[in-house]
């Protein structure tokens, strides 16, 4: 045997050594995961099969007070890439990029990224679009549901309803402040996925379904809203303003029928600074950031601006000094044109003309500075101060919106005169235009200082019953009947008795303020520049409707309340009430109008007085000469010449009116308030959509059979 | 009789061993193929393949174990030429079958084989020839060098497919095969050394990052493209979740079931053994194992000849050496290589080459000779 031979024996055991080794060490790496580890693997295992994919709930509905929808949640869709499936990265990023307007690069970094399983691309994309996407079959883009807010006219009430971000929560406005309630409760689907991130579709799958959000009424009414638009864009326009902000309010009840400020934006794309929001608040957003923009567009005026109200707040000084006595209604005053107080001279606006000899109604009705100042002298600041807090002024009003600001009321210590005196016309105090509305607004209801409120009903999300009621509110008796209704008659007066004012105003008993103020700009106040306001409520034996327009910064020569937000506000007072059938001053002949009356299921003895009573010809076209009317051409409501024979199919029943069916008549090229009119003489109903104007489209079309008490959506746009 | 003398002679043990094994796979591969959302084909597919695999492989292992082993050594420089020619074959246009940037296979039209797997029982032959008349000159470098020659053609060529996971394979047996042979350890310590510094120092200071991802790459281009480390933390989390008694065959949330890992039915074949049977069937099946490489040890000790031993020897470490790598990397001990798990995991070529080397060893076996004084 050789030394060879021997070593080779020895390099057998060895061997088996090694192997043995290698045994010992995968059986102790085997006992070691199988049993140490098994538990947290397994609940690694189990972590790494669930996959989770969030569910959003729909979000409430907003309504008006007449329950036209305001906005709304539609379906949409996620787009999601996957990128280890992608065959072609740079296509889809192409494609993708240029279809959903995304930066190409990010996109493309975002799906080629392979160390991700699923990337989101976008959400809340229309499913126009995604369907699109989805045509083009690339592998690895997977589509899945969402959902997208829609607001039914872009800028209508943006600035009462907001807007809601990415996470579809509510940033701005109504859309904020009820978030919780319109929310919902988010659900959740867990599934099984495989080992390529795919749901299992044999595997368990757990659904917890999402929680509906309640849907909210609005005291806002729509038509209301649309005037009060139309009248503020208008008024922008013509004046070339800055800005225009009202608030009209129901003062016996402090429910806002409809508020606006313009420039404003467009709830659709909430993020876009239009260009005349940006031309118009040029000196504001000067050398602000495009987030501190958007801050300053979605930003509420009516609530937020703090500013002197001026003239307006005389009604305020004058209930305070009635009430508590100092001077009667027919105290005499006399102006010289100007009063000198603590070495300074307070000029009338007539100087260097004057009232002369007055009472101090009649000051108030003048808008007299020295009767202001005089009265005020005679009582106590802190009776004073208590009125301007009964009122509502420096604290919040409590509406139901977001950023609201309290104003400012410098604290009533160490006045000297001539601060304490300017209060009394509105200098050296600011207020918040929902402030002065709701404090006038109590004047105008008998002294009821009432909560203002927005929201109506909190409506259950599946059957629209009502959770909540927004009740009106009393908060407090801040005067008595007897110097409100002094004030009241003053205030027609003021309208009444201007040349200008009362013949826009003929149609109805209307009363009103005017304010006129120099802005504060650097703590100084700017010579020529003006924020006017007017305050106005009609008709005055019975209010309905309560107004305030500010107009920030007016262009022209001696602007004043009465030539700027008078008319503007007047103007809405005169289409509200309109709409609201209010009864008119005016004469009107039933026998002159041209429209057809309704007819059907009337008995022909009544139907010929009718007609007898409008002057108008008719034939029965029916064998049946007598009994009930079934149906007629034209059709009621539409417009026809003096010598139209109506003819009239009779039967010897009426059919039922609930069921009856009308023929939709055509209401293009009219105005909100005509067609309102028309339709609801046919016993239809309108909703308004667009931005005011006169209706360019309706939905059903004139002549559609449709049923009683349809509603029939009119678009209408401003005439070019 | 001789035929008779002989099958009297056969190792039964290490037949049944083989048997058992393959009958487990079996089921394994059927619990890995026979899943919803299986993307890779049908499942009676790979059975069916599976079984006519063994039955070709047992064929060619009968074969294998009728023709002398010394009659084999005789014409070990022709089987030297035929395996390397074998070996080129990948690279004939129409024959040789691409496979992400890897020429491994060739296509005979009915079935595909991987030429490095079949070559592996004749390297084993041939060398153990070389060194069986080379055995009293092991002690010079150019001793070392002519061996090193020998085995070198092999390695280009594997290399070039390329397949780092048979060229590792070429290298393990050679070395286990040189080591046994009586090779002075002195070249043994300073093989150990040299690997032991070399590599870490070439490694670290010489490599560049995207260098090594590159070889890394090059080298096994199935390697893991989404991450390395995936596929082992992937395998690692199923067999641990099989805990002690496994999930059994019916349970609906594996890991195998719901596609977690690559290639189960081939190279993770072990995972899900033992997702499905837990640390019970594992460990039966490393002791199936460890009972089959002992017997390989122990038939080694009993050839007539030290030609025989050699070429159970090299059988031995390359079963080793597949049973370590493949186990060792379900288990995160050992890198991802596409080496598979012998008689367990699917594969045509695989199954047949093992079977054929068992066909060798059994050779070998039938043949010793106890000394006897009768």
């Amino acid at each position: 045997m050789s030394i060879y031979h021997l070593r080779r024996k020895k390099r057998l055991v060895f061997a088996f050594f090694v192997f043995f080794i290698f045994f010992i060490v995968m059986a102790i790496r085997l006992t070691y995961i199988q049993a140490f580890d098994s538990i947290k693997l397994t609940d690694e295992q189990i972590d790494q099969l669930m996959g989770e994919i969030p569910i959003t709930a729909t979000r409430g509905d907003i309504y008006d007070r007449n329950m036209n929808i305001l906005a709304k949640d539609a379906s949409a869709s996620r787009i999601y890439v996957r990128p280890r499936d992608l065959e072609n990265a740079e296509e889809v990023a192409d494609y993708l990029s240029k279809i959903l307007d995304l930066d190409r690069d990010i996109l493309y970094e975002k799906i080629s990224d392979t160390s991700q399983w699923i990337a989101l691309v976008e959400r809340k994309v229309d499913n126009d679009i995604a369907f699109e996407i989805r045509d083009q079959n690339f592998k690895g883009v997977e589509i899945s549901e969402d959902k997208k807010r829609y607001y039914t006219n872009g800028n209508f009430a943006s600035y009462i309803l907001g807007f809601t971000g990415t996470d579809h929560q509510g940033l701005y406005g109504i859309e904020s402040v009820f978030n919780n309630v319109l929310s919902g409760e988010d659900g959740v689907l867990v599934y099984e996925k495989d080992g390529k991130s795919q749901k299992v579709p044999s595997g368990y799958q757990v659904r917890i379904e999402p929680e509906d959000g309640d849907n909210l009424a609005l005291t806002t009414d729509s038509v209301i809203q649309h005037f009060l638009e139309s009248q503020v864009e208008k008024t922008v326009n013509d004046l070339d303003a800055k800005r225009v902000i009202a608030i009209a309010m129901d003062p016996k009840t402090g429910d806002i029928l409809g508020m606006s400020s313009k420039p404003d934006y467009n709830l659709n794309d909430p993020r876009t600074i239009s260009e005349i929001f940006e031309t118009k608040l040029s000196d504001e957003l000067k050398d602000k950031n495009l987030g501190e923009k958007q801050l300053a567009m979605w930003r509420n005026p009516a609530v937020t601006l703090n500013y002197e109200p001026g003239s307006t707040f005389k009604v305020v000084t004058a209930s305070a000094v009635l009430e508590e006595g100092v001077v009667t209604p027919e105290t005499p005053f006399f102006d010289k044109g100007y009063i000198n107080i603590a070495g300074a001279q307070i000029k009338c606006h007539l100087y260097p003309r004057s009232h002369g000899a007055q009472t101090f109604v009649e000051g108030v009705q003048h808008s007299c500075n020295p009767v202001m100042v005089e009265a005020i002298q005679r009582l106590d600041p802190d009776e004073f101060y208590k009125y301007i807090y009964n009122f509502g002024f420096g604290d919040k009003t409590g509406i139901q919106l977001d950023g609201e600001q309290s104003g400012i009321v410098p604290a009533n210590v160490e006045q000297n005169l001539i601060n304490y005196v300017t209060k009394s016309f509105g200098q050296g105090i600011s207020v918040t235009p929902i402030q002065l509305i709701t404090a006038l607004s109590a004047v105008v209801n008998d002294g009821k200082y009432m909560q203002p409120n927005i929201v109506k009903y909190i409506l259950s999300s599946d059957s629209n019953e009502i959770i909540q009621e927004y009740k009106p509110h009393q908060i407090r008796q801040v005067i008595s009947e007897d110097t409100a209704s002094i004030l009241q008659d003053t205030m027609e007066k003021v309208i009444s008795e201007s040349d200008v004012l009362s013949k826009i105003a003929e149609k109805y008993r209307v009363g009103g303020k005017t304010g006129t103020a120099q802005k504060v700009i650097d703590g100084k106040y700017a010579q020529g520049i003006y924020i006017t306001s007017f305050f106005g409520f009609a008709p005055v034996e019975d209010p309905k409707v309560a107004v305030l327009f500010i107009i920030d910064e007016p262009k022209g020569y001696n602007v004043t309340g009465s030539n700027t937000a008078a008319p503007a506000a007047l103007e809405f007072i005169n289409s509200t009430l309109d709409y609201l059938d209010v009864p008119n001053n005016d004469k009107e002949n039933f026998g002159d109008s041209s429209i057809v009356p309704d007819l059907r299921s009337q008995d022909m003895t009544l139907a010929q007085e009718v007609l007898g009573y409008l002057n108008l010809k008719y034939e029965v076209t029916s064998d049946i000469k007598e009994g009930y009317i079934v149906n007629q051409d034209p059709m009621p409501g539409q417009l026809i010449d003096k010598d139209t024979v109506i003819k009239l199919t009779l039967d010897k029943e009426a059919i039922d009116t609930s069921t009856e069916l009308v023929s939709v008549p055509n209401i293009m090229d009219m105005t909100v308030q005509q067609a309102n009119e028309v339709l609801r003489r046919l016993g239809l109903e309108l909703t308004v959509t667009g931005a005011g104007g006169v209706s360019t489209k309706q939905s059903p079309l004139a002549g559609e059979l449709v049923k009683k008490g349809t509603k029939v959506i009119v678009e209408f746009k401003p005439i070019e | 009789m001789d035929a008779f003398k002989y099958i009297k002679k056969i190792d039964f043990t290490l037949l049944f061993v083989v048997l058992t094994l393959f009958t487990i796979g079996l089921v394994a591969i059927r619990t890995a193929t026979n899943i919803d959302n299986f993307v890779a084909g049908d499942s009676s597919d790979y059975m069916i393949k599976q079984m006519l695999a063994f039955a070709i492989g047992t064929v060619g292992m009968i074969i294998l174990m009728s023709i002398d082993y010394q009659m084999l050594g005789q014409y070990w420089i022709h089987i030297y030429v035929l395996c390397l020619l074998l070996l080129m074959t990948v690279w004939i246009p129409g024959l040789g079958v691409a496979n992400k940037n890897a020429l491994r296979w060739i296509n005979l039209g009915f079935v595909e084989l991987q030429p490095s797997e079949i070559v592996k029982i004749g390297f084993i032959v041939v060398f153990a020839k070389l060194l069986d008349k080379r055995k009293e000159k092991l002690n010079k470098i150019t001793d070392i060098l002519i061996l090193i020659a020998f085995i070198v053609p092999f390695l280009i060529l594997i290399a070039a497919q390329p397949d780092l996971g048979q060229s590792l394979i070429f290298i393990v047996i050679s070395a286990g095969m040189i080591f046994t042979a009586g090779l002075s350890m002195k070249y043994i310590y300073g093989a150990i050394v040299g690997v032991a510094v070399g590599v870490p120092l070439l490694w670290n200071f010489y490599m560049l990052d995207y260098q090594k991802h590159r070889i890394i790459t090059y080298l096994n281009p199935t390697l893991d493209p989404l991450g390395e480390g995936y596929h082992t933390i992937q395998s690692i989390t199923t067999i641990g979740s099989g805990g002690v008694l496994g999930k059994g065959f019916s349970a609906e949330n594996t890991m195998t079931n719901l596609n977690y890992l690559p290639a189960q039915w081939t190279d993770f074949i072990f995972s899900v053994i033992a997702e499905t049977t837990g640390f019970v069937g594992a460990s039966i099946v490393v002791i199936i194992l460890g009972l089959f490489l002992f017997r390989l040890i122990k038939d080694a000790r009993e050839a007539k000849d030290e030609y025989g031993t050699l070429i159970i020897v090299g059988v031995f470490f390359m079963f080793l050496f597949q049973i370590f790598e493949n186990i060792g990397m379900t288990m995160g001990i050992m890198p991802i290589t596409g080496i598979t798990l012998p008689f367990l995991s699917y594969g045509g070529s695989s199954l047949m080459t093992n079977l054929m080397a068992v066909g060798l060893v059994l050779n070998v076996y039938i043949r010793r000779h106890y000394i006897s004084f009768e």
